[in-house]
């Protein structure tokens, strides 16, 4: 808390007022990002420099390694500096102001609607699909709250009596299917012939909505032409290594790619926190069900109907990153496959596709985005091949000063980039990107041969998986560069020379090595776990309210009773 | 973990420590070889000229052939000789060349038996003052080769030692150290090796083994290290497989 002696003359004190007023877009980023741009270029031009180059196999295994990361790179700062423009327009804040009819006694989340003079019918669906009944209960009752009259409903496909339970005792609505065809997509799809509404918001059973969602949200739907309004994924668990480094991996993308994708109209969907227009779905056969990542395609098919898509920067919803390596391998797997599916099945260049160039380009970038991920692996490589064949990637006339001075050029104004714009710098990220190559390598070969990943782990579902099913490639990787590091350590001791493959080399190996640390941890936890459920009942979990959200007290009404509502009427 | 994903962990460590090990042994084979910078074929020669040039007036013998001792080779007639012996030089003929003090006339012999690799002197030409032939005695060849080398390298060679010579025809000859010396340039220590071929020896002057033709050498340096045996049971191995 500041302390000084002026009156403070409204809800602010200076720190709030300042975080209220900030300016998306200041003049001192747009320049780190000129900066930055210019780093990459002298990257570029010093590794293409044919008086620099070394032995040529692993210049070319650089070069289109950090080809991929330079050009991806400079097409992320195109679309930062795209995005100043604020999409809520005129229109937005008029449609906003007669948004909410107040109603004297009636709570907010009773208050009528009114867009364009007509009352728009909102539902909002939490999709469930086996997660604690905590987490579920947290969320829906979030979800209630929201301003605004809606209907909140339990879409859930694991087919929980618990859950039943709990969406009769908190008094929304619940769905549960026979089948789980089409996973979350066919389970909105068939929520979607229950629930008539004009506009339906999405939201996981983790993310906790923020009860002004629909008033941000909703007036955007002024304009005809707007199918859904996405918001950030925020994280409030940013907890522990695995969860700090994959939700800071997210920030740039939902804090400074996503608004300037806005400027391309080509901001995606990203399956939670979004609101859509119920007749642009019907209008291209309901979310699409023949991905796993059915958001970005779903946005796809809008886009190519020439829908417009507007993504708020407006953290409206409070979710978890994945905590454990098992989550975040899955996560990743499923994101990176859906973008390489759009490559291979739905390339944006292609003649067929009817997208604006703008949106072409951004989806190509969404498309191949992964491959950043993948090349980092093939760089790990690189350190070896001086190690044990003496082929370098530059010439041994680029003296280590130089290297060194023209990588900094690119790597570190990318992280003081980070650091401006995000206010921090993780090095969980950059443990996280080292790493998770053989994820993404994963899921290219299966975007590449369309066959689902089948994970080979526990057969029990009490017991948790370790994380080592999911790491076999980082943990062969991390023994690879270790023997070759100490080799290379043993060679530069016998020749009394100092080599930078082995300083790459054993960095790298470190690098690795804290990944397996973090997953030895993750472990452990498990075990103890385990050995303590079986010593006494399990212990209620009980889960606290993420920070940024203030989670109203459940009212108790029994004047609405939960109906269910079965595949087919059955019951 | 699952039973399943253990079996493909330890596999999969199994199948990188071979790899390592069997990597490192190819460095270790690599740190025990030195890649000549340059290397050329010597062999005993000696070069036939004079301080008077002037005009070939007789030619007895071709470039490329064998000569005997103090055969005939070619005849000038020098104008700034015949100046000089009318002046009062005194000039008496030596095993090299025989002078026509009358005439101003030189004729040049062979001073050693071989081949006569190089001659500039063709009947009718007029010879400037310097080299004018050169006799190569076929089955002196040897080599010589240039190294840079780390002070922990050249301590590894050794007198005796062994050594790979590859012609320009790739095909390839064991050769021994028999002479080392070094000279520090501009910082960098350059070690001259000179190598006797024996099978350069036996083999006659052709167009790729004659002096100066390059070669490239490979010098295999002492190893007391503990990986010496595997690696030396690696190589073997690679060679009866055929691999090298």
């Amino acid at each position: 808390m500041h302390h000084d002696d002026i009156l403070q003359l409204d809800r602010h004190v200076p720190s709030t007022r300042r975080a209220a007023s900030d300016q998306h877009h200041s003049p001192l980023l747009i320049v780190l990002t000129l900066l930055a741009t210019l780093g990459v270029l002298l990257y570029a031009s010093f590794l293409l420099n044919p008086n620099n180059r070394g032995d040529l196999v692993p210049w070319l295994v650089v070069v289109l390694a950090e080809g991929v990361l330079v050009v991806h790179t400079l097409l992320a700062m195109w679309t930062v500096l795209s995005g100043t423009k604020d999409p809520r327009t005129y229109a937005y804040w008029a449609a906003r102001d007669s948004l909410l009819v107040r109603r004297g006694q009636e709570p907010a989340s009773r208050w009528e609607l009114s867009l364009r003079g007509r009352r728009p019918g909102v539902e909002v669906f939490v999709t469930v699909y086996g997660e604690p009944v905590e987490t579920v209960r947290r969320t829906a009752t979030a979800a209630l709250a929201i301003h605004g009259e809606h209907r909140t409903w339990i879409l859930d496909d694991g087919r929980s009596d618990e859950i039943r339970d709990l969406a009769e005792e908190l008094g929304c609505l619940y769905l549960r299917r026979l089948s789980n065809t089409g996973a979350k997509a066919g389970n909105i799809n068939h929520a979607l012939s229950i629930a008539k509404g004009d506009f339906f918001c999405i939201f996981d059973a983790d993310f906790v909505p923020h009860p002004e969602f629909i008033e941000h949200t909703l007036p955007f739907f002024t304009d005809d032409t707007v199918a859904f309004v996405q918001t950030p994924q925020t994280y409030g668990n940013l907890s522990n290594l695995i969860s700090r480094g994959a939700g800071y991996m997210q920030t740039m993308f939902y804090r400074f790619v996503q608004p300037g994708r806005n400027h391309f109209n080509a901001a995606f969907c990203v399956g939670t926190n979004v609101m859509f227009r119920r007749s642009a779905v019907h209008e291209i056969g309901g979310i699409c069900v023949d991905s796993k990542s059915e958001d970005v395609w779903t946005s796809l098919r809008l886009h190519e109907r020439g829908w417009r898509s507007i993504y708020l920067a407006k953290s409206l919803a409070v979710g978890d990153a994945p905590e454990t390596v098992e989550a975040y391998t899955k996560q990743q797997l499923r994101w990176a496959t859906g973008g390489f599916e759009i490559w291979f099945r739905a390339n944006p260049f292609s003649p067929r596709r009817r997208l604006t160039p703008d949106q072409r380009i951004m989806y190509g970038i969404t498309s191949t985005h992964y491959l950043t991920g993948i090349v980092p692996g093939a760089l790990l490589f690189v350190p070896p091949m001086e190690i044990f064949f003496d082929l370098r990637p530059v010439n041994l006339t680029v003296g280590v000063g130089q290297w060194l001075l023209m990588y900094a050029g690119f790597y570190l104004l990318q992280v003081a980039l980070a650091f401006f714009s995000v206010g921090s710098f993780r090095w969980e990220v950059l443990m996280l990107a080292a790493v998770s190559y053989p994820i993404y390598l994963k899921a290219l070969v299966n975007a590449l041969v369309g066959r689902e990943q089948q994970w080979h782990v526990t057969g029990s579902t009490t017991r948790t998986a370790s994380p080592f099913n999911f790491m076999v490639p980082q943990v062969l990787t991390f023994v690879f560069l270790a023997l070759t590091g100490a080799v290379g350590v043993w060679q530069n001791l016998v020749t009394g020379r100092f080599t930078l493959g082995t300083a790459w080399c054993v960095t790298n190996a470190l690098v690795l090595g804290a990944f397996i640390v973090v997953a030895l941890g993750e472990s452990r936890r498990n075990r103890r776990a385990v050995r303590s459920a079986r010593r006494s009942p399990p212990p209620t979990r009980t889960v606290d309210p993420p920070v940024p959200v203030a989670v109203p007290r459940p009212r108790h009404r029994p004047d609405r009773v939960a109906r269910q509502v079965l595949d087919g009427g059955r019951a | 973990m699952t039973w399943r994903n253990r079996l493909r962990l330890w596999c999969g460590l199994l199948l990188v420590v071979g790899v390592v090990a069997a990597l490192t042994l190819v460095v270790n084979q690599r740190s025990r070889q030195a890649f000549s910078s340059n290397a050329q074929v010597g062999a005993e020669l000696s070069t036939i000229g004079s301080e008077y040039g002037g005009v070939v007036v007789e030619q007895y013998a071709e470039k490329g052939d064998e000569v005997e001792l103090g055969q005939e080779l070619f005849t000038i007639s020098s104008l700034s000789l015949k100046r000089d012996l009318s002046n009062g030089l005194q000039s008496i003929s030596t095993r090299a060349y025989e002078v026509d003090a009358r005439h101003g006339r030189v004729t040049f012999l062979a001073p050693m038996a071989g081949t006569l690799t190089d001659l500039r002197a063709e009947r009718g030409t007029f010879l400037a003052a310097g080299e004018m032939a050169t006799i190569t005695d076929g089955g002196t060849q040897y080599v010589t080769a240039q190294f840079r080398l780390t002070p922990e390298q050249y301590g590894r060679i050794r007198i005796g030692g062994e050594a790979q010579v590859e012609l320009p025809s790739r095909s390839r000859m064991p050769g021994t150290v028999s002479d080392v010396s070094v000279q520090t340039s501009e910082g960098v220590a350059v070690t001259t090796v000179e190598l006797a071929v024996p099978r350069l020896e036996s083999e006659s002057l052709a167009s790729l083994n004659q002096p100066g033709s390059p070669v490239s050498v490979t010098l295999t340096l002492a190893d007391s290290g503990i990986l010496a045996g595997p690696t030396d049971s690696l190589v073997q191995f690679l060679h009866r497989v055929g691999v090298r």
